[in-house]
């Protein structure tokens, strides 16, 4: 155990600290290199492998015109947890259409369910929520509460609340908080923007939270490069392990492997639909 | 198209009259796209499905127009490049109505519900045995893991909405007493008892229990109305359509126009219908041709009953249209009559949205025609419709250019480089035949592989004047065709015209950069 320290040379403190000093500005300046001098096939989309890798280890949304991606013959499991749409409310102005999935799905063995709540506000939906919009949204998560516990111990709140219904967004989170049962975990998703609207999320009463990194507009470079980076100025929940990407639109291999906890939604209903296309259907 | 139901023909012209009229009200400032299309709204752009300044490319600046745009921007650049240069800019894409209400979409009221519990309150203490709901309890299946607890609608805010108006009505009829009416509540709550019955594991709820002898022959013709929507309502669709129908059958009767869309619903709710899809679909796992062998059967009579009730409708209809004395429930009529097209026959629909929009001047957004195309759209044809029914669409110029564009989107396969070839034959050809320079550009954007044919294309896009929408995809297209055969200074003059311009957004200057530094 002596022998490595033995063998240390001896080195007169004033060049250390030069050394030091050098060391230590070679690395930052490395380290900026590489910030943002990124090579470029880590810029562009990553693969369909490294998606499918990724998946392995991920979660897919599955939606209700979905029954989620299908495994090879004989492979395991292309996923480990499923986030599917049981239930789906539309907020209007007056009122609240009930929707979800109503078509039976298979799970491969051993992947974890975590039901996934969705909400969508009409344009003409009012800034607060309506008691009876409220109730009928704590139901729901009552109802799938049990349905989280028997699962992956979490369910997934999905709303793209406008900006209007920030105050009332907050507040509903912590109504459904408190309505789960104790034991189930809450995740919400939540737009990339919104990560940069200050610490917000941060006080949001949830274990998870989920940026999308899809449909990101014009300045998609931008914010993948934010995110992959762990940009300070993205609020600390947003620096999670739990990313939200989308098949059609991967990001870069970079910010996958960002993403301990990677959520996959494909468009394309993951080529398994749920239901015939509509016009097959008269 | 397939579209059959001629006999629907005079409903559906007026029907398109009413879709070309904006309601007479005030256009709003042109500065919320909140009503466009998805794929026009910001936001939508990734992958590529729509322009990257959607406010600003629907009021006229195109910038550069991609193969991958979906449908509704590549009928918007359509439109834009036929209409006068700033036409558009200053445009109103304020919703003003729909087709279905033909007018203004009517404001949301207080809860169905509770204005149901409301009107109901003022005859009866007694509360209902079973609280109203619009939803019903149920399972879903997901094998490996067990099962779901879900709720879907069952009973819609209409029937509620509908059972407070008939109670109204019932209290200005001065040939009913007060006891009369709490019959009919009794019997309506046991249509309601249904709405949250969940079928399999209890007996429905009983249904309205018959009316003695000497009841009033109005109570008795509401009943027989009740009766069959406790049948809708408890999924026993066969029984309810029977007895629809026979109501629907007796002149005079007061709920004759009701039944018959009554039928109609059953209809919809067609359980041969719905059991053959599951079958083949869910349980069979049956895909592409045989899911069509599989239902075809099946469909045929879905098909033939539909097409007999809306043929009937039309009938009844029209009737009532002509009849001075309905004019009350003229516009209930209409409405009617354009839900069940909508769900039972959304080619016809589908027609009328295509027609509103063949007209360059017609404003797609005021009356959500646009929407209704994209609504209707994947209900009647695949992503990309053949045969006779691609024919039919593509009568229409702009869904013709749609096509003909998206056929280059993808041409990462061999199936896709020939198409794409033939649609740039077409396109070539529907360019000399009519000089437009919307086939102009479609002839240079599915160039895949541009040969000396495409020369002339090219140079006629470095002619166009610079102030046109189109201008600048043309550039950059006729680029690619200047480039391959050899005129690299004239490509290089097309992409440092387009560097230097404004009107390139700055999603696409890397696009841009790409083009010229490969020169």
């Amino acid at each position: 155990m002596s022998e490595p320290h033995a063998r240390r040379r001896r080195v007169p403190p004033a060049t250390a600290c030069v050394v030091t000093g050098i060391v230590l500005l070679a690395a930052g300046l490395l380290a900026h290199v590489v910030r943002h001098r990124v090579p470029e096939g880590a810029r562009g989309p990553a693969s369909s492998a490294e998606v499918a890798a990724s998946l392995t280890h991920g979660v897919a949304w599955i939606w209700p015109d979905s029954n989620g991606p299908r495994a090879a013959h004989g492979d395991a499991s292309p996923y480990r947890e499923a986030a599917v749409l049981v239930e789906s409310l539309m907020l209007r102005a007056g009122g609240i259409e009930h929707g979800g999935r109503t078509q039976p799905l298979a799970l491969p063995a051993g992947v974890r369910l975590v039901p996934v709540v969705h909400l969508e506000a009409a344009e003409d939906a009012p800034a607060e929520f309506t008691p009876a919009q409220r109730d009928a949204i704590v139901a729901a998560v009552r109802r799938q509460g049990g349905t989280a516990a028997a699962g992956a111990g979490l369910l997934q709140l999905d709303f793209e609340a406008p900006a209007r219904q920030r105050d009332a967004y907050r507040k509903l989170v912590a109504t459904v908080r408190e309505a789960l049962p104790a034991g189930v975990r809450l995740s919400v998703t939540v737009l990339a923007h919104w990560c940069a609207q200050g610490d917000w999320l941060d006080r949001l009463p949830v274990d998870e939270v989920v940026p999308m990194l899809y449909r990101l507009g014009p300045h998609a470079d931008d914010w993948r490069r934010r995110f992959a980076q762990d940009d300070a100025g993205l609020a600390r929940r947003c620096r999670g392990p739990a990313l939200g990407f989308a098949t059609n639109d991967p990001p870069p291999a970079a910010l996958i492997a960002r993403a301990a906890r990677p959520y996959w939604f494909d468009e394309a209903a993951w080529s398994n639909p749920s239901r015939p296309p509509r016009h097959l259907v008269p | 198209m397939n579209m059959t139901h001629t006999s629907l023909r005079h409903l559906c012209l007026v029907l398109a009259a009413l879709l070309l009229t904006p309601p007479g009200r005030a256009a709003q400032p042109a500065d919320d796209d909140s009503n466009l299309p998805e794929t026009l709204r910001r936001g939508y752009v990734g992958p590529i499905v729509g322009p990257a300044d959607n406010s600003a490319y629907a009021h006229g600046t195109l910038g550069l127009i991609r193969p991958s745009y979906g449908r509704a921007s590549l009928f918007v650049a359509w439109r834009v490049m036929h209409q006068p240069v700033g036409a558009l800019a200053r445009e109103s894409h304020r919703r003003q109505g729909d087709w279905l209400h033909s007018g203004p979409v009517p404001a949301a009221g207080e809860d169905e519900i509770a204005a149901w519990l409301q009107a109901r309150g003022t005859l009866t203490q007694q509360p209902p045995t079973v609280k109203p709901d619009y939803f019903r309890r149920g399972k879903l299946k997901v094998s490996g893991f067990g099962e779901i607890d879900v709720e879907t609608g069952q009973c819609g805010p209409d029937a509620y909405a509908f059972a407070t108006r008939t109670l109204r009505e019932l209290g200005d009829d001065a040939s009913l007493k007060d006891a009369d009416r709490r019959t009919w509540i009794v019997g309506q709550d046991a249509v309601f008892a249904r709405c949250a019955w969940t079928p399999g594991k209890t007996p429905a709820p009983p249904l309205p229990a018959p009316l003695p002898a000497g009841a009033p022959a109005k109570l008795k013709a509401l009943y027989a109305y009740q009766h069959a929507a406790a049948l809708f309502y408890g999924d026993d669709f066969t029984a309810a359509r029977q007895e629809f129908d026979t109501i629907a059958a007796v002149p005079g009767h007061p709920m004759r126009a009701w039944a018959t869309l009554g039928a109609v619903r059953c209809l919809v709710r067609d359980a041969e219908w719905d059991a053959a899809v599951d079958d083949a679909w869910t349980k069979r796992q049956l895909r592409g041709a045989a899911f069509n062998a599989a239902v075809a059967e099946p469909a045929a009579r879905h098909n033939a009953r539909i097409g007999a009730a809306l043929k009937e409708f039309d009938i009844r209809a029209k009737a009532a249209s002509a009849d001075a004395t309905l004019a009350p429930v003229h516009s209930a009529i209409s409405y009617t009559a354009r839900r069940a097209l909508l769900q039972l026959a959304p080619a016809i629909p589908l027609r009328l949205a295509m027609n509103a929009l063949d007209r360059a001047d017609y404003n797609p957004y005021t009356m959500g025609a646009l929407d209704l195309f994209q609504e209707l759209y994947p209900r009647v044809s695949p992503d990309r419709p053949d045969g006779g029914l691609a024919t039919a669409l593509r009568q229409h110029a702009w869904f013709d250019f749609v096509a003909t564009v998206q056929a280059c989107a993808d041409v990462s396969k061999a199936s896709g480089t020939a198409v794409c070839d033939g649609e740039h034959a077409h396109a070539i050809e529907r360019w000399q035949d009519t000089k437009d320079n919307a086939w102009l550009l479609a002839t240079l954007m599915t160039a895949r592989q541009p040969s000396a044919a495409d020369v002339p294309a090219a140079d006629a896009a470095r002619a166009v004047a610079a102030d046109r929408p189109e201008w600048t995809s043309l550039q950059l297209y006729a680029a690619r065709v200047l480039r391959t055969q050899g005129r690299v200074a004239d490509a290089r003059a097309a992409l440092d015209a387009l560097a230097a311009s404004t009107v390139v957004h700055k999603r696409d200057r890397a696009l841009l950069e790409a083009k010229r530094n490969a020169l």
